[in-house]
């Protein structure tokens, strides 16, 4: 564990010594900003029985940013080190290959975990400014919408990032490693609109599709549902892929 | 220390180790020798537990390498070939780093860090990003990783290459004084490293081991193909045809003319000397003769003759 701990320091490092990861929080928070402002806007001019929150969740640019983003956090994970070669001298200390993985994993998902907090400080700061009414009458804190929505997003974030993981962990180029993982993200988004996309596929193919879509599940999420199916759904699926890069990452050793 | 037993690796397509068996004693400082491409580094990753030998097996200290894979790596001080680092960690930062996974913590690990900085001349640029050092500096922040935690046993792979001859002397005596206190294992392709600094040599060629022992011993051996430099004035055509009519003289090449000077060596056949014959030949056709030696063999003839022999 003490292994697992000095590795996540020095991977959390990595993030927040760069200046690059304060830039890329300042464009996300202000990318938010704007569809925050847009959703607002939405509900100034029709009428919705939808919190606010619910809307913002389900603005399209707010996924794009979100299937964007989780490859340019995850793509120099294991690429780097295996461009640079410090795979060798990492795994040839008394290290494990999976402490390793967890490691990385986890300062990335904090990392992912902090872009997404401007966003919830927009939501409870836009409250103390207007009348609760205005947002579907329910304070943010108390709003099932909220924590539901917001968990929600963390699950498939874990997911994500598993995924991103397992994407660099196959190359030493970062840069293929950031399309192999954005093209499986995009896909799986897509899912979301197989109705409209692929609707001359048979009925119980779009049911199925839509039941895995992230959307679907952020959608219910967000209207205050919960449900277990989903959590059960992404953590097994996380497990799997993290399992996956730890196999990719330790192929040397199999093909003997 | 290191045991190791009919060590052998395939990849898809060919044999990078083919039955190796050698042991290294506890304080020896072990030269491992062979072209590039010979399976030095293959059989230092396999040491290390970074690759699985196809078959084989592989002691350290007592402890099967890839049983006790954690406790193996706890004895080893590893640098790889051209010393990958974290380019965005200063040097103390990564010693530090470092020495934490490797189980130190605390007290200690300050200590260690400062003395392994101390012994790798590392004090002055504790504080520079790795990423801007100088390849001398790279190396020595391998060493100093290498060595933080004290391991009985450093495997050293190539620990000097692309260094500049005042740095390759540096290192060779960093080498020498871990030997007081550490086994060493160390691969190289340069000659004279392993001639200055080791007790023994085990050269490796195609994934065979053709040699093993202690570099002057190994000269002894092959002898078979000793050589002798002679210098004469005359005709090169004439003396090369009579030089190569001499018994028990295999080889006769022109080395270089200055003038009307020719030096040519000869390569002669096992335990003969013909300094004696080259002398009276040289008398009987009046050629004015000033030079005539016997090179010594050194360990550079052992390894083109082990490494080389098919294309001769």
């Amino acid at each position: 564990m003490r292994t697992f701990f000095i590795l996540l320091n020095r991977e959390l490092k990595a993030y927040f010594q760069s200046i690059v990861a304060y830039i890329v929080i300042a464009a996300v928070a202000l990318l938010h900003g704007i569809i925050f402002l847009r959703s607002v806007k939405e509900l100034k001019t029709e009428t919705s029985s939808l919190h606010l929150n619910h809307v913002m969740l389900l603005n399209i640019p707010f996924w794009l940013i979100f299937i964007l983003i989780v490859p340019l956090i995850t793509m120099r994970l294991f690429s780097e080190e295996q461009k640079l070669g410090t795979l060798e001298p990492l795994l040839t200390a008394p290290v494990q290959t999976w402490q390793m993985v967890f490691a990385k994993y986890f300062a990335a998902l904090i990392f992912y975990a902090i872009l997404y907090l401007p966003c919830m400080f927009y939501m409870i700061y836009f409250e103390r400014v207007v009348d609760a009414s205005a947002v579907g009458g329910v304070s943010a804190l108390r709003s099932p919408s909220f924590y539901g929505g917001y968990g929600m997003i963390l699950l498939i974030g874990m997911f994500f990032v598993a995924i991103g993981c397992f994407s660099s962990a196959m190359t030493s180029n970062q840069i293929i490693a950031a399309v192999i993982s954005f093209t499986i993200l995009l896909i799986y988004f897509l899912l979301g609109y197989v109705r409209l996309l692929a609707s001359d596929l048979p009925p119980i193919t779009i049911e199925f599709l839509e039941y895995i879509s992230p959307i679907e599940h952020v959608r219910d999420a967000a209207s205050g549902l919960v449900d277990t199916r989903p959590m059960v759904y992404y953590t097994s699926f996380t497990a799997l892929t993290l399992a996956l890069t730890h196999y990719v990452l330790d192929y040397r050793k199999w093909k003997v | 220390m290191i045991k190791v037993e009919n060590l052998s690796k395939r990849y898809s397509g060919h044999t990078a180790l083919d039955s190796v068996s050698f042991e290294v004693g506890r304080g020896e400082i072990v030269g491992f020798l062979g072209p590039n491409g010979a399976g030095k580094t293959t059989t230092l990753r396999i040491l290390t537990n970074y690759l699985p030998p196809s078959s084989g097996r592989a002691e350290i200290d007592g402890l099967d390498v890839f049983k006790d894979s954690l406790a193996v790596r706890q004895r080893i001080g590893y640098m790889p070939e051209n010393v990958p680092l974290y380019n965005d960690m200063r040097i103390k930062e990564y010693l530090r780093f470092r020495g934490a996974l490797k189980g130190m913590k605390g007290r200690d690990l300050r200590a260690a860090v400062g003395d392994a900085m101390e012994r790798c001349a590392l004090h002055e640029v504790r504080r520079k990003m790795i990423g801007t050092l100088s390849k001398g500096f790279r190396q020595r922040v391998g060493l100093a990783d290498a060595l933080i935690n004290k391991p009985p046993l450093l495997i050293l792979d190539e620990p000097t290459n692309g260094l500049d001859p005042n740095q390759i002397r540096e290192v060779r005596s960093l080498i020498k004084e871990l030997g007081e206190d550490h086994t060493i294992l160390i691969s190289t392709h340069i000659l004279p490293e392993v001639e200055m600094t080791c007790g023994r040599v085990i050269i490796i060629n195609q994934g065979k081991i053709q040699a093993i022992g202690e570099p002057r011993n190994l000269a002894g051996q092959i002898r078979s193909a000793g050589t002798v430099r002679v210098e004469l004035k005359g005709d090169p055509k004439v003396i090369e045809a009579k030089l190569s009519g001499l018994p028990a003289v295999r080889k006769v090449s022109l080395e270089q003319s200055r003038e009307d000077w020719h030096l040519f060596v000869l390569k002669v056949e096992a335990n003969k000397d013909v300094r004696e014959r080259v002398d009276q030949l040289a008398r009987k056709e009046q050629w004015p003769l000033r030079e005539l030696s016997r090179k010594g063999v050194s360990l550079e003839d052992v390894f083109a003759e082990l490494t080389l022999h098919h294309h001769d």
